[in-house]
């Protein structure tokens, strides 16, 4: 009997065990993740030259490994300024403006969606016919139109990515929130008195956090690409600031000289959504298995 | 049923003129229309003519009925960049749009569909996993990247195809495989899911035991089941394939309604933009009625609902 249960018991930690092993594939996403993180913060200290330095007679040069000098090591651009240095701002730029877009929209969403859930009644209503608003439209000609209205300015593109996923927020959350409201502990602790904040940060956002996460990394690199969309378009981030999508919006003028111009910066972008991707992949099965499809 | 579609085309409605309103409030608030009607060149009296001609000098509530009038009547105002009808510059460029769209959907729904069937009858086997790595990587690539990387190689390195802008047949290969990407990877991971489920039912259990062969199963019995949500999905592509629109027109200098949006933008052609939000969402939620419409011809249970 004991030797059963024994049996059994180490049969399940090894399952636990195997279930918490990280996937090779995904390990090395982190770790590209964090370099890519790490290069953009550390731009300013490691990039080779001024983002602004321009010289004309280096224009156009190729990078070291196909055949240009060591002094610029992706090349220079149409202006001879240095590639590698832009790639590392534009880096830095979409990535800074990706992360205050997640928290924007993260905070708005969740905020919106436990009122909405919580309180019900014509707020409720209002929400919901929001997100169904938000939900139904090309969100790149809403944030054509503000751009349009308010001009091209690095404040209004952060306004315009933040606004861009909270709509998938609250109403996940919401959803839950509903669940969890009608669950019988969280009915007892209402019973005995508990009060509706109390209820909502002590019982309804630690069951929440899980599909928060993974819709936060989902929306990270949505909001990635709207950046640099809306940046290649022209409409976002503009000079003397780069970003990855004004690079390769730029590049492309250039690609008949020069092809690496446009191609860098588009690998970066794809290396971006893809690791984040995979990561979220990966988070949705360990954190909500719910979701899977 | 009726009861249902009525619902959502109430909803619909509220939608649109929510966005209206949205517009009208906002460019209120942005500051003084006049700015965004006319050039920054304009001169006073022409500033004076206008705010007469739009009546700004009345009060807000009789400027909205006065815009939601022109929003029925179908008068959007001109465009100061073309100075004609916006109308007129939208429909001149809605053939290219429609075709680019059109062909671009037609491309998802046979390598999706496709796509995710092969996939689903081989469930885990290496063409299964083969073609699902192909729509992950479908859905991460954004579609600015996919169409520059085709135009490096088939354009620049090769010169199989022209690089852009709108000709005979060739010119349009590369802007509908980039503009059909992400909704064919979309649709062959629905079909796909939606497949497996239905294979698992007893009624292709049952066909299998009356005899059917293969092909009759897949296509008579589970592909039709399995449809539902990929039918739903398609509505959906509408709104896609409108924002995918404005940068694959771009990237591509295609000649469509989506290049007439950005450059809206860049100039402040506001009339322009004005007419294309409320088109584009109208058109929108058009789609997305439609598609339950159908959704309960083709799902009786919805009906009930």
């Amino acid at each position: 009997m004991t030797a059963r249960r024994a049996r059994r018991e180490a049969g399940e930690t090894a399952k636990r065990v195997r279930r918490r092993r990280v996937p090779p594939l995904i390990v090395a996403c982190w770790v590209v993740l964090g370099l890519l993180v790490a290069l953009a913060i550390l731009a300013p200290v490691i990039a080779p030259y001024d983002l602004r330095t321009q010289s004309l007679l280096q224009r156009l040069k190729p990078p070291a490994f196909l055949g240009g000098s060591t002094d610029h090591f992706l090349g220079t651009d149409q202006l001879g300024r240095d590639m590698l240095t832009r790639v590392l701002y534009g880096l830095r730029t979409t990535l800074g403006i990706a992360a205050i877009g997640t928290v924007i929209g993260m905070t708005l969403g969740v905020t919106l969606g436990v009122l909405s859930g919580m309180f019900g009644g014509w707020l409720d209503d209002a929400v919901m016919f929001l997100v169904d608003v938000q939900m139904s439209l090309p969100f790149v000609l809403v944030a054509l139109t503000v751009i349009a209205m308010l001009d091209t300015s690095l404040l209004v593109l952060v306004l315009v990515v933040g606004i861009a996923g909270w709509e998938i927020h609250a109403r996940v959350v919401r959803g839950q929130v509903l669940a969890v409201k009608g669950l019988p502990f969280v009915e007892a602790t209402q019973a005995l008195g508990a009060r509706l904040q109390r209820v909502a940060l002590r019982h309804v956002l630690p069951n929440v956090i899980s599909p928060i996460i993974v819709l936060t990394t989902v929306n990270f690199s949505y909001v990635v690409l709207l950046e640099s969309a809306l940046s290649f378009l022209g409409l976002g981030v503009q000079p003397p600031n780069t970003s990855l999508g004004a690079l390769l919006g730029a590049g492309r003028d250039y690609m008949m000289s020069n092809w690496t111009l446009p191609a860098i910066p588009g690998l970066v972008i794809v290396t971006i959504t893809m690791v984040v991707s995979l990561i979220g992949d990966w988070l949705r099965d360990v954190l909500d298995p719910r979701q899977r499809d | 049923m009726h009861h249902f579609v009525v619902k959502r085309l109430l909803r619909g409605i509220a939608t649109v003129w929510f966005v209206l309103t949205a517009v009208f409030v906002a460019s209120r608030v942005a500051g003084d229309p006049v700015t965004f009607l006319l050039p920054d060149n304009a001169t006073p009296d022409q500033r004076a003519e206008l705010r007469q001609r739009l009546g700004l000098d009345r009060s807000v509530v009789e400027q909205y009925a006065l815009y939601l009038r022109g929003v029925v009547t179908g008068d959007f105002g001109d465009s100061f960049r073309e100075r004609r009808p916006v109308t007129q510059a939208f429909v001149e460029r809605l053939p290219a749009t429609l075709q680019l769209a059109a062909a671009s959907l037609a491309l998802a729904v046979v390598l999706g569909v496709g796509a995710g069937i092969l996939a689903a009858l081989n469930r885990n086997g290496p063409l299964d996993r083969f073609i699902m790595s192909l729509t992950f990587i479908g859905q991460a690539l954004p579609n600015f990247v996919l169409g520059i990387a085709m135009i490096l190689v088939f354009s620049l390195l090769l010169r199989w195809l022209p690089s852009g802008g709108y000709g005979d047949w060739r010119s349009f290969i590369m802007p509908v495989i980039t503009l059909g990407t992400s909704s064919a990877s979309s649709i062959a991971r629905l079909t796909r899911s939606g497949m497996l489920d239905v294979l698992k039912q007893d009624y292709v259990r049952t066909a299998r035991a009356k005899g059917l062969v293969g092909a009759a199963i897949v296509l008579r019995h589970a592909l039709r089941n399995a449809a539902l949500p990929v039918v739903t999905l398609l509505g959906m592509q509408a709104g896609v394939l409108i924002a995918g629109s404005v940068i694959v027109e771009t990237v591509f200098a295609w000649p469509g309604v989506g290049r007439l949006i950005v450059t809206a933008v860049t100039f402040g052609d506001f009339p322009v933009l004005q007419f294309a939000i409320v088109i584009v969402s109208a058109s929108v939620v058009l789609a997305n009625s439609l598609t339950d419409a159908l959704y309960s011809v083709l799902d009786p249970r919805v009906r009930v609902a």
